[in-house]
Order: structure tokens, then C-alpha cells, then sequence
């Protein structure tokens, strides 16, 4: 079994390869949206292509995730597996909020936000809301296990 | 759970950087452990006992 010094020498050097390799898939993604948007017959193929890309990203990302794992220890582990729990379920809970909020008084919340804002935005500013108030908790859980054990 | 993981490391004059590069976890996790604040498994109890030549429960006690 590796020590965890070359684990994480080794980690390093997959993760740039893989941090590159994910710059390289969204500046391509990225030159297909502009051809999309300057040529609107290749919309369809920019949106497949930028779709595929974000695929082939979140899989290099789960895959490199996988072997962090496996090179982290049990503390380490205990402590995200912790973190998620209490803080992503924290999170989850504060994204109910405006959840409920939007869902039973929509026209008071919309009043809220800037009038130009357009559906596909709402979308993503729900989900970066949900997203980052669960990724808000598992930080602060996560920290506050370490401080914990210090 | 209480141990003897500081005394026993300190007998062998190793620093918690050492001993956490014997036993293949991270410094953190052996400081976590020898205050007594986060409880091995047992796979790693089993390590320990093996690296030190002695029984777990000469390294750990119950505290009830």
C-alpha cells in the first residue's frame, strides 16, 4: 500500500492532469457556443456539444473524487461522510425556505427579484442557492469536526 | 475511549508525523486519536496494536 505522502503526490499530479484536461473540454465547449450563437443552425450541436462536455467533466471530476477517496484516510473520511450528513442536510433544510416561501406565496417572491430575470435564470439561481447553501454547510460541519478534534 | 498512544509514542521518541506515516493516515488523524477524540476502527486499532507489540486493550480502555 502506497504511504500517504506518494497517494498524495500522485493525486496531485492527476488532478492537474485532470483540472487541464476539464479546461481544455470547456474551452472547446465554449468556442461551440459562440459558433451557436453566431450560426443558429448549429445551436443543436453546440447544446449537444457543451451537454457532452459537462458530461465528460462531472465523469473525470467522479473518477478523480473515487481515488481522493481511496487515498484519504478513516478520520478524513469520517469527517466528510460527517459533513455531508449534518451539513448538506442543514443546507437542504435552509434551501426549504424559499422553497416553501416560492411555492406558497409566488407573487410576493417574484416581487423580490429583478423584473428581467428570465425562467432558465431562475432555475440556475435556485440551484446555485440549493447547491451553495449545501456546500456552505458541509464546509462549516467539516471544519467545525476537525476544530472538534484538534 | 481513553489510550496510551502519546505515552507509547513518546517511549519510541516519535513525532506524530512519524507515527502517522507508520500507521498510513494523516498527522491530523493521529492527533485526533491521541486526545482521545476520535476512536480507530478496528482495522486500524489492529495496525496500531501490531506496530506497538501489544494487545488493543493494553493500548485502549473503556472509559465506563
Amino acid at each position: 500500500m502506497a504511504g500517504q505522502g506518494v497517494a498524495r503526490r500522485r493525486l496531485l499530479v492527476t488532478f492537474a492532469a485532470s483540472f487541464g484536461a476539464a479546461l481544455v473540454l470547456g474551452f472547446v465547449a465554449a468556442i461551440v457556443a459562440e459558433l451557436g450563437k453566431l450560426k443558429p443552425e448549429l445551436t443543436v450541436y453546440a447544446f449537444v456539444a457543451i451537454a457532452l462536455s459537462v458530461v465528460a467533466v462531472m465523469a473525470l471530476m467522479l473518477w478523480l473524487t473515487a481515488r481522493w477517496w481511496r487515498a484519504a484516510d478513516e478520520a478524513a473520511r469520517e469527517a466528510h461522510k460527517w459533513s455531508w450528513y449534518w451539513g448538506g442536510s442543514t443546507g437542504l433544510a435552509l434551501g426549504g425556505v424559499p422553497f416553501i416561501l416560492l411555492y406558497t406565496m409566488p407573487e410576493t417572491v417574484e416581487a423580490m427579484l429583478p423584473a428581467d430575470l428570465t425562467t432558465a435564470q431562475a432555475v440556475v439561481l435556485g440551484m446555485g442557492l440549493l447547491g451553495g447553501l449545501q456546500l456552505a454547510g458541509y464546509g462549516l460541519f467539516w471544519a467545525g469536526w476537525w476544530l472538534a478534534r484538534r | 475511549m481513553k489510550n496510551r498512544l502519546k505515552v507509547l509514542r513518546a517511549e519510541r521518541d516519535w513525532s506524530q508525523a512519524d507515527l502517522a506515516q507508520r500507521l498510513d493516515v494523516s498527522r491530523q488523524t493521529i492527533n485526533a486519536l491521541e486526545t482521545g477524540k476520535y476512536d480507530p476502527s478496528l482495522p486500524l486499532a489492529f495496525k496500531i496494536a501490531r506496530l506497538f507489540g501489544q494487545p488493543i486493550e493494553a493500548i485502549f480502555q473503556d472509559e465506563d
